[in-house]
Protein backbone atom coordinates (compact mmCIF):
# COMPACT_ATOMS: atom_id res chain seq x y z
CA UNK A 1 0.00 0.00 0.00
CA UNK A 2 1.65 3.27 -1.03
CA UNK A 3 0.49 6.24 1.20
CA UNK A 4 1.71 9.46 -0.36
CA UNK A 5 3.21 11.98 1.99
CA UNK A 6 0.54 14.75 0.18
CA UNK A 7 -2.32 12.52 1.83
CA UNK A 8 -0.98 12.76 5.06
CA UNK A 9 -0.27 16.43 5.03
CA UNK A 10 -4.35 16.70 4.33
CA UNK A 11 -5.15 14.33 6.57
CA UNK A 12 -3.93 16.43 9.48
CA UNK A 13 -4.87 19.91 8.47
CA UNK A 14 -8.40 17.76 8.40
CA UNK A 15 -7.91 16.76 11.82
CA UNK A 16 -6.63 20.10 12.62
CA UNK A 17 -9.61 21.70 11.59
CA UNK A 18 -12.14 19.40 13.35
CA UNK A 19 -10.23 20.38 16.28
CA UNK A 20 -10.35 23.79 16.53
CA UNK A 21 -13.93 24.11 15.30
CA UNK A 22 -15.19 21.80 17.84
CA UNK A 23 -18.08 22.77 19.56
CA UNK A 24 -18.77 25.88 17.42
CA UNK A 25 -22.44 26.19 15.70
CA UNK A 26 -22.96 23.64 13.01
CA UNK A 27 -23.09 26.13 10.57
CA UNK A 28 -19.82 27.65 11.30
CA UNK A 29 -18.34 24.41 12.29
CA UNK A 30 -19.44 23.16 8.13
CA UNK A 31 -18.61 26.66 6.29
CA UNK A 32 -14.78 26.42 7.76
CA UNK A 33 -14.62 23.04 7.16
CA UNK A 34 -15.58 22.93 3.53
CA UNK A 35 -13.59 25.60 3.03
CA UNK A 36 -10.49 24.22 3.86
CA UNK A 37 -11.62 21.06 2.36
CA UNK A 38 -11.80 22.79 -1.50
CA UNK A 39 -8.49 24.69 -0.72
CA UNK A 40 -6.93 21.40 -0.20
CA UNK A 41 -8.63 19.57 -3.42
CA UNK A 42 -7.06 23.02 -5.23
CA UNK A 43 -3.98 22.53 -3.94
CA UNK A 44 -3.85 18.60 -4.65
CA UNK A 45 -5.00 19.56 -8.34
CA UNK A 46 -2.29 22.30 -8.86
CA UNK A 47 0.04 19.49 -7.53
CA UNK A 48 -0.85 16.86 -9.49
CA UNK A 49 -0.28 19.10 -12.71
CA UNK A 50 3.45 20.50 -11.64
CA UNK A 51 3.95 17.00 -11.01
CA UNK A 52 5.67 17.98 -7.16
CA UNK A 53 3.88 15.70 -4.88
CA UNK A 54 6.33 16.37 -2.26
CA UNK A 55 6.97 19.83 -1.99
CA UNK A 56 2.63 20.14 -2.25
CA UNK A 57 2.82 18.13 1.31
CA UNK A 58 5.19 20.30 2.62
CA UNK A 59 4.07 22.98 1.38
CA UNK A 60 0.34 21.92 3.11
CA UNK A 61 1.81 20.67 6.37
CA UNK A 62 4.01 24.35 6.38
CA UNK A 63 0.03 26.11 5.70
CA UNK A 64 -1.17 24.34 8.64
CA UNK A 65 1.83 25.05 11.26
CA UNK A 66 1.62 28.66 10.34
CA UNK A 67 -1.54 29.00 10.31
CA UNK A 68 -2.22 27.60 13.85
CA UNK A 69 -1.94 30.90 15.75
CA UNK A 70 -4.77 32.63 13.61
CA UNK A 71 -6.95 29.31 13.29
CA UNK A 72 -6.66 29.91 17.09
CA UNK A 73 -7.55 33.94 17.32
CA UNK A 74 -10.29 32.84 14.71
CA UNK A 75 -12.24 29.98 16.63
CA UNK A 76 -12.08 32.96 19.80
CA UNK A 77 -13.90 35.37 17.88
CA UNK A 78 -16.23 33.43 16.57
CA UNK A 79 -17.02 32.20 20.83
CA UNK A 80 -17.40 35.67 21.24
CA UNK A 81 -19.91 35.69 18.41
CA UNK A 82 -21.47 32.85 19.85
CA UNK A 83 -21.71 34.01 23.10
CA UNK A 84 -23.20 37.73 21.85
CA UNK A 85 -25.75 35.58 20.27
CA UNK A 86 -26.92 33.56 22.97
CA UNK A 87 -27.50 37.27 24.80
CA UNK A 88 -29.42 38.16 22.26
CA UNK A 89 -31.57 34.82 22.82
CA UNK A 90 -31.66 35.34 26.58
CA UNK A 91 -32.88 38.65 25.78
CA UNK A 92 -35.85 37.75 24.13
CA UNK A 93 -36.78 35.14 26.27
CA UNK A 94 -37.10 37.47 29.00
CA UNK A 95 -38.54 40.29 27.11
CA UNK A 96 -42.15 38.39 27.53
CA UNK A 97 -41.95 37.70 31.16
CA UNK A 98 -40.39 41.18 31.91
CA UNK A 99 -43.18 42.41 30.15
CA UNK A 100 -45.65 40.97 32.23
CA UNK A 101 -43.72 41.03 35.35
CA UNK A 102 -44.00 44.89 34.55
CA UNK A 103 -48.07 45.03 33.94
CA UNK A 104 -48.39 43.07 37.49
CA UNK A 105 -46.12 45.56 39.29
CA UNK A 106 -47.95 48.29 37.53
CA UNK A 107 -51.24 46.99 38.49
CA UNK A 108 -50.31 45.69 42.18
CA UNK A 109 -48.87 49.27 42.57
CA UNK A 110 -52.30 50.98 41.52
CA UNK A 111 -54.36 48.59 43.45
CA UNK A 112 -52.66 49.62 46.20
CA UNK A 113 -51.96 53.50 45.75
CA UNK A 114 -55.21 54.33 44.19
CA UNK A 115 -57.78 52.68 45.40
CA UNK A 116 -60.69 55.23 43.42
CA UNK A 117 -63.75 52.95 42.76
CA UNK A 118 -63.73 49.98 39.67
CA UNK A 119 -64.34 51.79 37.06
CA UNK A 120 -62.22 55.00 37.42
CA UNK A 121 -59.00 52.14 37.95
CA UNK A 122 -59.97 50.36 34.67
CA UNK A 123 -60.07 53.03 32.37
CA UNK A 124 -56.53 54.70 34.36
CA UNK A 125 -54.96 51.27 34.07
CA UNK A 126 -55.58 50.29 30.17
CA UNK A 127 -54.45 54.08 29.48
CA UNK A 128 -51.34 53.86 31.35
CA UNK A 129 -49.88 50.16 30.86
CA UNK A 130 -51.28 49.40 27.27
CA UNK A 131 -50.04 52.03 25.27
CA UNK A 132 -46.46 51.82 27.07
CA UNK A 133 -46.19 48.23 27.32
CA UNK A 134 -47.20 47.56 23.62
CA UNK A 135 -45.13 49.89 22.18
CA UNK A 136 -41.81 48.96 24.30
CA UNK A 137 -42.26 45.24 23.18
CA UNK A 138 -43.03 46.26 19.43
CA UNK A 139 -39.78 48.46 19.58
CA UNK A 140 -37.65 45.57 21.02
CA UNK A 141 -39.06 42.96 18.85
CA UNK A 142 -38.95 44.92 15.76
CA UNK A 143 -34.88 45.80 15.54
CA UNK A 144 -32.41 43.42 16.08
CA UNK A 145 -29.76 45.46 16.92
CA UNK A 146 -31.06 48.68 18.76
CA UNK A 147 -28.25 51.63 18.69
CA UNK A 148 -28.24 54.26 21.59
CA UNK A 149 -26.09 56.74 20.80
CA UNK A 150 -22.67 55.21 20.83
CA UNK A 151 -24.37 52.29 22.86
CA UNK A 152 -25.69 48.97 20.50
CA UNK A 153 -27.75 46.36 22.38
CA UNK A 154 -25.62 43.57 21.15
CA UNK A 155 -22.32 45.08 22.70
CA UNK A 156 -24.45 45.37 25.80
CA UNK A 157 -25.53 43.02 28.72
CA UNK A 158 -29.20 42.57 26.44
CA UNK A 159 -30.92 41.18 29.64
CA UNK A 160 -30.04 44.12 31.42
CA UNK A 161 -30.84 46.17 29.29
CA UNK A 162 -34.80 44.40 29.35
CA UNK A 163 -34.57 44.89 32.91
CA UNK A 164 -34.10 48.33 32.40
CA UNK A 165 -36.10 48.86 29.70
CA UNK A 166 -38.89 47.55 32.25
CA UNK A 167 -38.07 49.65 35.15
CA UNK A 168 -37.81 52.55 32.26
CA UNK A 169 -41.77 51.41 31.01
CA UNK A 170 -43.18 51.11 35.15
CA UNK A 171 -41.57 54.91 36.43
CA UNK A 172 -43.55 56.16 33.03
CA UNK A 173 -46.48 53.98 33.81
CA UNK A 174 -46.73 54.91 37.19
CA UNK A 175 -46.42 58.79 35.96
CA UNK A 176 -48.93 58.97 33.44
CA UNK A 177 -51.17 56.94 36.22
CA UNK A 178 -50.57 59.37 37.96
CA UNK A 179 -52.15 62.42 35.71
CA UNK A 180 -54.82 60.32 34.71
CA UNK A 181 -56.06 59.53 38.13
CA UNK A 182 -55.24 63.09 39.41
CA UNK A 183 -57.15 64.38 36.13
CA UNK A 184 -60.22 62.00 36.91
CA UNK A 185 -60.23 62.83 40.57
CA UNK A 186 -60.41 66.80 39.63
CA UNK A 187 -63.18 65.67 37.45
CA UNK A 188 -65.15 63.77 39.51
CA UNK A 189 -65.19 66.31 42.37
CA UNK A 190 -65.87 69.10 39.95
CA UNK A 191 -68.78 66.96 38.87
CA UNK A 192 -69.90 66.08 42.68
CA UNK A 193 -68.91 70.18 43.54
CA UNK A 194 -71.40 71.03 40.92
CA UNK A 195 -73.93 68.54 41.56
CA UNK A 196 -74.06 69.87 45.57
CA UNK A 197 -74.51 73.32 44.43
CA UNK A 198 -76.93 72.80 42.32
CA UNK A 199 -78.67 70.85 45.37
CA UNK A 200 -78.43 74.00 46.97
CA UNK A 201 -81.62 75.94 47.40
CA UNK B 1 -5.58 41.29 -5.22
CA UNK B 2 -9.01 40.25 -6.08
CA UNK B 3 -9.79 43.38 -8.28
CA UNK B 4 -6.82 41.77 -10.28
CA UNK B 5 -7.67 38.87 -10.33
CA UNK B 6 -11.20 40.26 -12.33
CA UNK B 7 -9.33 42.47 -14.08
CA UNK B 8 -7.41 39.32 -15.51
CA UNK B 9 -11.01 37.75 -16.42
CA UNK B 10 -11.66 36.04 -13.21
CA UNK B 11 -15.54 37.59 -12.49
CA UNK B 12 -15.46 35.61 -8.46
CA UNK B 13 -12.26 34.02 -7.00
CA UNK B 14 -11.44 31.53 -4.30
CA UNK B 15 -9.54 30.90 -1.30
CA UNK B 16 -6.77 28.96 -3.40
CA UNK B 17 -6.33 31.32 -6.14
CA UNK B 18 -5.95 34.56 -3.83
CA UNK B 19 -3.31 31.88 -1.89
CA UNK B 20 -1.20 31.38 -5.17
CA UNK B 21 -1.82 34.93 -6.58
CA UNK B 22 -0.26 36.54 -3.54
CA UNK B 23 2.90 33.59 -3.40
CA UNK B 24 3.35 34.05 -7.16
CA UNK B 25 3.53 37.67 -6.63
CA UNK B 26 6.11 38.18 -3.92
CA UNK B 27 8.06 34.87 -5.47
CA UNK B 28 7.11 32.92 -2.18
CA UNK B 29 8.03 29.28 -1.52
CA UNK B 30 5.03 28.78 0.60
CA UNK B 31 1.33 29.55 -0.26
CA UNK B 32 -0.25 31.70 2.61
CA UNK B 33 -1.42 29.60 5.64
CA UNK B 34 -5.04 28.73 6.14
CA UNK B 35 -5.42 30.09 9.12
CA UNK B 36 -4.52 33.58 7.77
CA UNK B 37 -5.49 33.56 4.49
CA UNK B 38 -9.33 32.79 5.80
CA UNK B 39 -9.59 34.68 8.90
CA UNK B 40 -8.37 37.53 6.53
CA UNK B 41 -11.31 36.83 3.91
CA UNK B 42 -13.65 36.39 6.88
CA UNK B 43 -13.02 39.81 8.13
CA UNK B 44 -13.11 41.50 4.68
CA UNK B 45 -16.26 40.37 4.28
CA UNK B 46 -18.05 41.11 7.91
CA UNK B 47 -16.61 44.61 6.96
CA UNK B 48 -18.14 44.34 3.60
CA UNK B 49 -15.20 44.71 1.39
CA UNK B 50 -16.04 41.20 0.18
CA UNK B 51 -18.71 39.56 -0.67
CA UNK B 52 -18.96 35.38 -0.53
CA UNK B 53 -21.34 32.97 -2.61
CA UNK B 54 -21.51 28.89 -2.21
CA UNK B 55 -21.17 26.97 -4.78
CA UNK B 56 -23.81 24.43 -6.20
CA UNK B 57 -23.27 21.64 -4.04
CA UNK B 58 -24.67 19.20 -6.87
CA UNK B 59 -22.59 21.15 -9.77
CA UNK B 60 -19.31 20.64 -7.63
CA UNK B 61 -19.99 17.08 -6.85
CA UNK B 62 -20.70 16.67 -10.67
CA UNK B 63 -17.05 18.11 -11.16
CA UNK B 64 -15.73 15.22 -8.95
CA UNK B 65 -14.57 17.93 -6.15
CA UNK B 66 -15.65 19.76 -3.20
CA UNK B 67 -17.85 22.79 -3.26
CA UNK B 68 -15.87 26.02 -3.52
CA UNK B 69 -16.87 29.07 -1.89
CA UNK B 70 -16.17 32.09 -4.25
CA UNK B 71 -15.33 35.55 -3.46
CA UNK B 72 -16.16 39.00 -5.10
CA UNK B 73 -14.93 42.26 -3.99
CA UNK B 74 -17.96 45.01 -3.35
CA UNK B 75 -17.85 48.50 -5.05
CA UNK B 76 -16.87 49.28 -0.77
CA UNK B 77 -13.95 47.15 -1.52
CA UNK B 78 -12.75 48.69 -4.86
CA UNK B 79 -13.04 52.05 -3.33
CA UNK B 80 -11.19 51.62 0.44
CA UNK B 81 -8.60 49.53 -2.87
CA UNK B 82 -8.41 53.03 -4.54
CA UNK B 83 -8.29 55.41 -1.52
CA UNK B 84 -4.99 52.99 -0.33
CA UNK B 85 -3.57 53.33 -3.29
CA UNK B 86 -3.98 57.00 -3.40
CA UNK B 87 -2.92 57.37 0.10
CA UNK B 88 0.42 55.40 -0.86
CA UNK B 89 0.91 58.03 -4.35
CA UNK B 90 0.72 60.69 -1.54
CA UNK B 91 3.19 59.43 0.73
CA UNK B 92 5.47 58.39 -2.13
CA UNK B 93 5.43 61.69 -3.81
CA UNK B 94 6.36 62.99 -0.02
CA UNK B 95 9.24 60.90 0.24
CA UNK B 96 10.29 61.98 -3.04
CA UNK B 97 9.60 65.56 -2.54
CA UNK B 98 11.93 65.57 0.26
CA UNK B 99 14.80 63.54 -0.91
CA UNK B 100 15.32 65.80 -3.81
CA UNK B 101 15.16 68.81 -1.20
Amino acid sequence: MIIHSENISVWLVRKWVRLYTMGLPAEDKKTRRDEIDSDLWEQKQDAAGSGNGTGAAWNIFGRLLLGIPDDLSWRMENEKNVQRRASMDLANHLIRPSTYLNLIMVLVGMGILFPIGVAAFVVAVVAAVVPPVLLGTIFIYDKGVVNFGPVAIDTFPAALFVSFIGLVLVLIEIFIANVIVSALRRFVSVRIGNLRIGQTP
Amino acid sequence: MGIDLKARGAPVFHGFMIAKEIKDRAGARMLTAHGTLYKALARMEKTGLLESTWEDPVAAANDGRPRRRSYNVTPAGELALAKVHDEAKESSGAAAGLAAA
